[in-house]
């Protein structure tokens, strides 16, 4: 008997405790508003088809870009492998029974869905207008749902710092006895460094929020230059949140990508210490470079520099990452499945947009890059690209251990190969575009911008039917999938050691710990 | 035992989380005293000192109270225990009280937050200290009810470790506090 069924009916479904099911219930929500932000990203994309917007009206369009950046950056980006892969996946890769605190665990899950019912209530309460960044003093006056939506992401914000929490104390204090912290998975490493981030950098985020909701609803003027408020103050308490937030979104990706290397490689990794630290450097520097998106707002040229330098520290730890995940390919006995394909596009996305990254980060290039399209691929390529990719791997590494079975193959590469090509098709015409000087957030555009726009959308298209294509072989292998068998990758990783789909309890008896989880011979 | 390492754990956890919400408000202070610092050290007088120095001594004779309670119990005086808990409800409730009466003596004069302020302006910020006096005064005094919750199910369970951790968060609202007097009450000569 598995967890699927046991215990059975709809009511231990809504109210389990058990930290896979929980898992499962992230899962299908994070889905869903990935269908939606998707939705709302083609709808964008299509309007963008001609240069005067034959499609929507530009308020409509403004609302678009926000409802498209809310939902994918709140409900989508940031519990997407956390809570949902972390969740189903830290107890069993830690040997434990369950997380440290399984009631707070569904507590955090269902303050998440209300957070996000606020959301979508705000969404269909006239939308909202500001961008995802609801920068002051538009936020305040604007007169559309910004104190709904404000509100919402503050109570998702909550669930977040819950759900960090529950991870650091799982992961101090629920390890199988004789696993040393320089035993843990890097998938779990991964997810301890953004529970940091999650408990420290979201309550300044929450606090941002509120701000801007209360100021919304009574006019108090705490970021507006009539009463001698600052809004680049704003800014700052914004991004002091929203760029770790980017940590959140990618560190548990990097994990996903270390696990499958290592997996597919059947090897250790080439460098255990430097990947542990370099994933702990970024959620520290990361709490020091949120000034890089305000090199324009109005900076000192000291401010700029430092802020600037140290946004590169970051890519070094980066560098760090891909050249031991390619160091533990090499000379490795490598399986090509569909897992590590994901991890070669997140890899070259990675890449690719880290690059353009530092690219950004030097103020003056940016100075001419800023507010344009330039920014926008830069972004969608690190931490959507990335954080996607990484995403579509870890679904496809531990599908077998979830669900038991196993998808096509074939379907699942054809997939891929949509899915990366659409990728990178969208995007790569963006930078052209922003390079050239068009501005984002326009909803029409001079003429001679119009082919680049086309192959964008094109691409678009390209990126959403390979995703429907995903999520219908899979959707398949749930119904008719051949059983996977417990370890179908012969990885030895702690998860791989019980029964696939796992049994309520975890494992079958008390786990032993008998050897790490990349001891391969 | 590592059921009560886990939580133990978690109250740090929380207590580091609340310092960073927080933060974003000191550091809102920080920037608008900097900039507008006539007004905010004027602005200081016209809060009430007597109700900010009474309620100071309120909270850490509260703190005071809810660590003897934690002394008491791990020596097994669970009577000398419920007595302090009930003297830090009565303190809490206290502090409570006189913050409202002083919001009400600030409502009354014009003092309110945003732009609706009227009261005695001090020049270009006035209003932002004293919506920040609102906010900050306002988010610690939301902390306190919460605490006062916690302590209320502690003195009803009494149970030792659960004691142990509200003592810990209750420090912690007090330590809030300890900041926000000298901000809004001492300093106000800029």
């Amino acid at each position: 008997m598995s967890f699927w069924s046991q215990p059975s009916g709809l009511r231990a479904w809504l109210l389990t405790r058990d930290h896979k099911r929980i898992g499962i219930l992230y899962l299908i929500a994070v889905l869903v508003f990935l269908l939606l932000g998707g939705v709302f990203a083609l709808i964008l994309r299509l309007s963008l088809v001609t240069p005067d917007n034959a499609l929507v009206d530009a308020h409509t369009y403004d609302e678009l870009f926000t409802h498209h950046g809310i939902v994918m950056v709140w409900l989508f980006m940031i519990p997407s492998i956390p809570s949902a892969l972390g969740n189903f996946l830290v107890p069993l890769m830690i040997g434990a029974r369950d997380v440290a605190f399984p009631r707070l665990n569904l507590a955090s899950f269902w303050i998440f869905v209300a957070g996000a019912g606020l959301v979508l209530a705000a969404l269909l309460a006239g939308g909202v207008d500001t961008g995802w960044t609801f920068y002051t003093p538009y936020s305040t006056t604007t007169p559309t749902a910004a104190t709904l939506a404000a509100a919402g992401v503050f109570v998702t914000g909550v669930s977040s710092i819950l759900t960090g929490l529950n991870f650091i104390a799982t992961i101090h204090t629920m390890r199988v006895a004789g696993m040393r912290w320089r035993d843990l998975p890097l998938f779990v490493w991964t997810i301890y460094a953004t529970s940091i981030i999650l408990v420290l950098a979201t309550p300044v985020l929450g606090l941002a929020l509120l701000v801007v909701a209360a100021d919304h609803l009574w006019v108090l003027g705490l970021f507006d230059p009539s009463t001698g408020g600052d809004p680049i103050l704003f800014e700052h308490l914004f991004w002091f949140y929203s760029h770790p937030a980017v940590y959140i979104m990618i560190l548990p990706a990097m994990g996903v990508v270390s696990e499958v290397v290592c997996t597919f490689s059947h090897k250790r990794p080439a460098w255990y210490g430097a990947i542990v630290a370099s994933s702990l450097g970024i959620a520290l520097v990361g709490f020091l470079t949120w000034g890089h998106h305000m090199f324009v707002a109005g900076m000192s040229t000291f401010d700029v520099g430092l802020f600037g330098s140290l946004s590169m520290l970051v890519a070094i730890f980066s560098a760090v990452k891909v050249f031991t995940w390619t160091a533990t390919l090499y000379g490795g006995s490598i399986t090509i499945a569909t897992p590590l394909l994901y991890v070669f596009t997140f890899m070259f996305l990675f890449v690719f947009g880290g690059m353009s990254g530092v690219a950004v980060a030097t103020s003056s290039l940016d100075v001419h890059w800023h507010d344009t399209y330039f920014v926008v691929a830069h972004f969608h390529f690190i931490m959507v690209g990335s954080t996607m990719t990484g995403f579509l791997a870890a679904l496809h590494y531990w599908f077998p251990k979830i669900t038991g079975k196993m998808y096509s193959e074939t379907w699942a590469r054809l997939g891929c190969a949509t899915v990366s090509i659409g990728f990178v098709l969208t995007f790569t015409p963006q930078f052209l575009l922003g390079n050239a000087g068009m501005p984002r957030r326009y909803a029409t555009y001079p003429a001679h911008f119009q082919p680049l726009h086309i192959v964008s959308t094109v691409g678009a298209c390209v990126l959403a039917s390979g995703m429907l294509l995903t999520l219908a072989y899979l959707v398949y292998a749930i119904a008719r999938g051949k059983p996977a068998g417990p370890n179908p990758w012969r990885s030895m990783s702690f998860e791989w050691r019980s029964p696939s789909p796992p049994p309520h309890e975890n494992f079958e008896g008390v786990p032993q710990w008998t050897a790490g989880p990349y001891d391969y011979v | 035992m590592s059921d009560e390492r886990r939580y133990r754990l978690a109250i740090w956890i929380v207590i580091a989380s609340e310092t960073l919400l927080f933060a974003g408000l000191f550091a809102l202070y920080a920037s608008y005293r900097a900039e507008y610092g006539h007004a905010f050290s004027e602005g200081v007088r016209d809060d009430l000192q007597w109700i900010g120095g009474t309620n100071t001594l309120v909270l850490l004779t509260s703190s005071f109270a809810i660590a003897w309670a934690v002394h008491a119990m791990r020596a097994g005086r669970a009577r000398t225990a419920r007595r302090c808990l009930e003297l830090v409800i009565v303190l809490g409730l206290a502090f409570l009280a006189l913050k409202l009466v002083e919001w009400g003596v600030h409502v009354h004069d014009g003092v309110v937050p945003g732009v609706a302020y009227s009261g005695p302006d001090h020049g270009p910020g006035t209003s932002l200290f004293f919506t920040l006096y609102f906010a900050m005064t306002g988010l610690h005094a939301l902390h306190v009810v919460a605490g006062l919750a916690l302590v209320t199910w502690v003195r009803v369970s009494q149970r030792p470790l659960a004691l142990e951790l509200v003592a810990l968060y209750w420090h912690f609202v007090d330590a809030i506090w300890v900041f926000l007097w000298p901000m809004f009450y001492l300093m106000s000569s800029s």
